[in-house]
């Protein structure tokens, strides 16, 4: 009796880590891909919602500006379709059995689930936001006394959740792959690694190549936004250190006044001035002529600015002043 | 009481048995000789199981994925598998003969 229910305690442990380590024993062909591909649509939009991109096989970013949501799920497509083809080729060139198509694109489909939890992770409120910040503090050297903050604990969190799902996902996928196309030993390893580094190399490219519509990413001068958006794009730009796309938004005169390193060197001076950036504060609008004025109080550790921001017709930007806050 | 498993290698020297003295249980007729064991009786229980399963399915694998509650690349993969051991067993007789 007492054998009998550590063996029924056996059996059911072997199962839950086959669903963890191995579901492709249960789930394959028709079935995985539906499953799969309904996940790397979730994923995507949840991606699109928190500004982050999955844009390679194995990438994973967060950016300071929104990519249209087609190409949050656009960008798991394409990896998961990339990786089976390249897989299904090694498959078909080394297995001795019949590999099926849908079995290789099904499981594969599958084995991207894991991501599924850094899509739930990245929407846990305020985690972004303090991963952003202790990232930028680490990075511009600013903020050692908040190595020990909350924002470590996010920071740390998030980069976990990341590094082990990642770890988790190509292990599901290398089990997708032997499952599919029955081979096993060193011979399965080294086509999966190959297959798996030019997937990423083709995968990175194919994406970056995605046309982008205006107001995204690399083309953010055009005046598909309304001028306070736009003057909130550039702080968050400057705040992620994105000086090049932030000089994309000037316009000719503010190009040459202020080029990359220039304001690279201000921003920097800011910040060992007031303590690292904390965040934005109140929005005020105004006009003066032709031009859009708006000012947005930057939150410092140690005190705020008010930053004024000038916008011609076109939406570019033809000016851009640090002055102290009017409200502390 | 368990089931009896049929031994099929020599538990002295690994070779393959054969089958020696035929019993009849009815009027215990014996008859002696020196039978091969065939192919299939070669195998283990479980793939024995798992061919009369199949026979049963029409050779459908996809009958028998959802038999065994399991992915049909994994059927098809176990049947690959069988297919090798019986390719051994008999590379195995073959030996034994010459």
């Amino acid at each position: 009796m007492i054998a009998a229910f550590i063996e029924s305690d056996v059996k059911k442990n072997r199962t839950i880590s086959q669903w963890i380590f191995n579901p492709f024993y249960y789930v394959a062909g028709m079935k995985a891909m539906a499953i799969g591909v309904v996940i790397i649509m979730i994923t995507g939009c949840f991606a699109f919602l928190k500004n982050c991109r999955f844009d390679a096989l194995l990438n994973f970013y967060i950016r300071p500006l929104k990519s249209p949501l087609w190409i949050c799920i656009s960008e798991g497509l394409i990896s998961w379709l990339l990786l089976s083809i390249l897989l299904l080729i090694a498959g078909k060139i080394i297995s001795k059995s019949r590999v099926r198509i849908i079995d290789v694109f099904g499981t594969q489909a599958l084995a991207r689930f894991p991501y599924l939890f850094i899509a739930l992770a990245i929407m846990i409120p305020g985690i972004i936001p303090a991963f952003i910040r202790f990232n930028n503090n680490i990075l511009s050297g600013q903020g050692a006394s908040h190595l020990f903050s909350p924002d470590l604990i996010a920071f740390a969190s998030l980069l976990i959740i990341i590094l082990a799902t990642l770890i988790w996902m190509v292990a599901l996928m290398y089990r997708a792959f032997v499952v599919s196309c029955n081979i096993a030993g060193r011979k399965a390893v080294i086509a999966f690694i190959i297959c798996l580094i030019i997937g990423q190399i083709i995968s990175t490219i194919v994406i970056y190549h995605l046309p982008r519509p205006v107001g995204t990413q690399t083309t953010v001068t055009a005046r598909t936004l309304d001028p306070a958006s736009q003057a909130n794009k550039l702080i968050t730009l400057l705040s992620w250190g994105e000086y090049k796309t932030a000089v994309n938004m000037f316009d000719e005169t503010m190009k040459k006044a202020v080029p990359e390193e220039k304001l690279k060197e201000v921003w920097q001076s800011i910040l060992t001035q007031c303590g690292p950036y904390k965040g934005q504060g109140a929005v005020r609008k105004g006009k003066i002529l032709n031009y859009d004025v708006i000012y947005i109080t930057c939150r410092f550790e140690k005190n705020s600015l008010d930053s004024r921001i000038s916008l011609d017709s076109n939406g570019k930007i033809a000016g851009l002043y640090f002055l102290p806050a009017a409200d502390k | 009481m368990s089931q009896k498993i049929l031994p099929t290698i020599c538990p002295s020297c690994k070779g393959l048995l054969k089958v020696k003295r035929l019993t009849c249980t009815s009027c215990e007729t014996s008859v002696e000789g020196l039978y091969d064991l065939p192919v299939l009786a070669q195998l283990s229980g479980e793939d024995q199981d798992f061919i009369l399963k199949l026979i049963k399915a029409s050779g459908s694998l996809k009958e028998m994925a959802s038999l065994y509650g399991i992915s049909y690349p994994t059927v098809r993969n176990r049947l690959d598998s069988l297919i090798e051991k019986i390719e051994l067993i008999k590379n195995q007789i073959k030996k034994q003969e010459n």
